[in-house]
């Protein structure tokens, strides 16, 4: 299957974009640390971090393992009197999520493709063409909208919706995907880790 | 109204039954095999005769005056309801009858019905229902596996199935298979998995881990001719109309593992949040009053069900369901961020586990396919 023509990076995360696409998120994930630093996703809004193992020098607890095609990830609680770490790069974060969902695509594209129903696949159902046209559309509307938001980039309420926009996208293609995808090590276990950088990086939307 | 109240007492009993699995779910979550722990918990004892005719030692339950005999969809959709409130892997991975006993009840003939209830009521027993094949889902016309006459004289099972729950843990397995083409083709038959050929493993899902779905495979297992289910009737009864009636009967209960689910998370959110205002406390009570406008369909459905077997509001209540239990889950983290899935398992299992329902008695789109025609008949006027 093609690569999407829509969908364009901008150049500071085209590389992390395709590490996410191709190769899945421990590799982005990786890839982030080479370029900012060991200690880049250390900054989780409540003490938690999502990175590859092996894990590096953070220093914390590790909650749970992800194993995944491309390599596992891990979830880890920072230690209560681990020096205090620097906000994670949210919209790098943001474009390593957009290409996870290009993989999802990719992958679930090709499954249909492959799935025999009566006398063609159940890729070429219209029902199925439907949703995977809708979902793909809103994927463009999400990666058109971060592109567009220039130097100052998007502010914390953009990115809440950007993340949230992301996450039901990739549910749309996972319910495409099938009972595959509801498999650990599946592309479903990569949207899992996907919706969890969400959930660790991004902060409240209002104090309580 | 006497309905209203007889039932609200069987909601009353299972939510207690649900706040004990409640207490289980992690530990399920992370082992499967614990379900072996709480075989004595009061609701899994329920779930392992549930709808047991009298005959074969099956107990009604009893609440103050009210007798529940377990055969009806609405007293059933009832307690799913509220043991998946507390955990539906755990609701999923009790022993018992579940998806395979309502195939037991339509086609089966007195002497298998005796086997199968006996050994039910008899010692903690797992059943399974072997449909959905790898490569073609749970589409029977393209079903492979094959149930053949031997040379012995008995019948030959070969092929393979995927996505069964309690696959690996099953005694009594209920095993579609085509014995021709066509729908009239297809058939079930009772296994018993301790037969020479019957291969199953669990498979490692994101959730619903309790249910351990697994993938068995038939090799060239023997079964008695007498174990087809549906022997006594045509093949029209017990082929492909069989199944979808089945169909019929099972979608409501998934129905209300889904409602369970979003109800659990809802009511996490609540219990974390409880002084939440402004917008926050807004869509906290949107969702609370969008749970009782499908609990609302559920309960139509199954009453549809009992009343005349039609499926088509089970399909609707089955579609609206599962997309709610993904919503709420959804905005519960919201609610709960940051960390709402990272700092609360509970809530992580819940969001991973509204996911897997939607893959049950049919994907959404089957649904909205099932419900389509009587849509344009006029039927589903509501």
């Amino acid at each position: 299957m093609s690569a999407a023509a829509g969908v364009s990076a901008p150049p500071d995360h085209r590389q992390l974009y395709a590490a996410a696409r191709d190769e899945g998120p421990a590799a982005a994930l990786r890839d982030l640390l080479t370029r900012h630093g060991p200690h880049a996703l250390d900054g989780g809004a409540a003490g938690h971090a999502v990175l590859p193992e092996p894990a590096g020098p953070v220093a914390g607890r590790v909650l749970r393992r992800y194993p995944l095609p491309g390599g596992p990830v891990v979830l880890v609680r920072r230690a209560p009197d681990a020096p205090p770490a620097a906000p994670a790069d949210l919209p790098a974060l943001l474009w390593i999520r957009f290409g996870l969902t290009a993989g999802l695509r990719t992958a679930t594209l090709a499954r249909l493709g492959r799935r025999a129903s009566g006398d063609g696949t159940i890729l070429m159902h219209q029902l199925v063409k439907a949703q995977a046209a809708e979902a793909y559309a809103g994927e463009l509307e999400l990666t058109a909208h971060a592109a567009s938001l220039g130097p100052a980039g998007a502010t914390p309420a953009q990115l809440r919706q950007l993340h949230s926009q992301v996450t039901r996208t990739d549910r749309a293609w996972l319910r495409l995907l099938g009972a595959h995808g509801f498999l650990r090590e599946s592309p479903g276990g990569v949207a899992e880790v996907s919706e969890l950088l969400a959930d660790v990086y991004l902060h409240a939307e209002e104090e309580r | 109204m006497n309905g209203d109240a007889r039932l609200a007492a069987l909601r009353a009993r299972a939510r207690e039954w649900g706040d004990q699995f409640r207490a289980a779910a992690l530990e399920l979550d992370r082992d499967p095999d614990a379900v072996h722990r709480h075989l004595d918990l009061p609701g899994v004892r329920h779930l392992r005769t549930y709808g047991t005719p009298r005959e074969y030692g099956g107990r009604p339950l009893r609440i103050g005056p009210y007798v529940f005999e377990g055969t009806g969809a609405v007293e059933h959709v009832v307690v799913l309801e509220e043991l998946a409130r507390g955990d539906a892997g755990l609701t999923l991975a009790a022993p018992g009858p579940s998806m395979s006993g309502v195939l037991v009840d339509k086609l089966a003939d007195p002497a298998q019905r005796a086997e199968y209830y006996t050994r039910l009521v008899r010692e903690p027993t797992w059943t399974c229902f072997a449909l959905t094949e790898p490569g073609h889902g749970s589409d029977a016309s393209a079903m492979e596996t094959t149930l053949r006459p031997g040379a012995d004289g008995r019948l030959v099972l070969t092929g393979r199935k995927r996505y069964v729950g309690n696959a690996a843990r099953a005694q009594l397995a209920v095993v579609f298979a085509r014995t021709g083409s066509g729908p009239l083709g297809v058939t079930a038959v009772l296994v018993d998995t301790g037969c020479a050929g019957w291969r199953a493993e669990p498979l490692d899902t994101l959730g619903l881990r309790g249910a351990q779905l697994g993938a068995v495979t038939f090799d060239d297992l023997r079964v008695e001719p007498e174990r087809v289910l549906g022997r006594h009737l045509s093949p029209v009864r017990r082929g492909m109309w069989a199944c979808i009636q089945v169909f019929h009967r099972l979608r409501p209960g998934v129905a209300a593992l889904a409602l369970g689910i979003a109800g659990a998370a809802h009511a996490y959110v609540v219990e974390q949040r409880p002084a939440a205002r402004g917008a926050a406390r807004d869509r906290i009570e949107e969702l609370g009053r969008r749970i009782e406008a499908t609990r609302s369909l559920v309960l139509r459905a199954a009453a549809e069900v009992d009343a005349t077997g039609d499926g088509h509001l089970a399909s609707a209540a089955k579609a609206r369901a599962c997309a709610l239990a993904e919503e709420v889950t959804l905005a519960a983290c919201e609610l709960l961020a940051p960390a709402a899935r990272a700092g609360h398992p509970l809530l992580d299992k819940l969001a991973r586990d509204a996911r897997g329902v939607e893959f049950m008695e049919g994907t959404r789109n089957i649904q909205h396919l099932n419900l389509f025609p009587a849509l344009l008949s006029g039927r589903a006027t509501g």
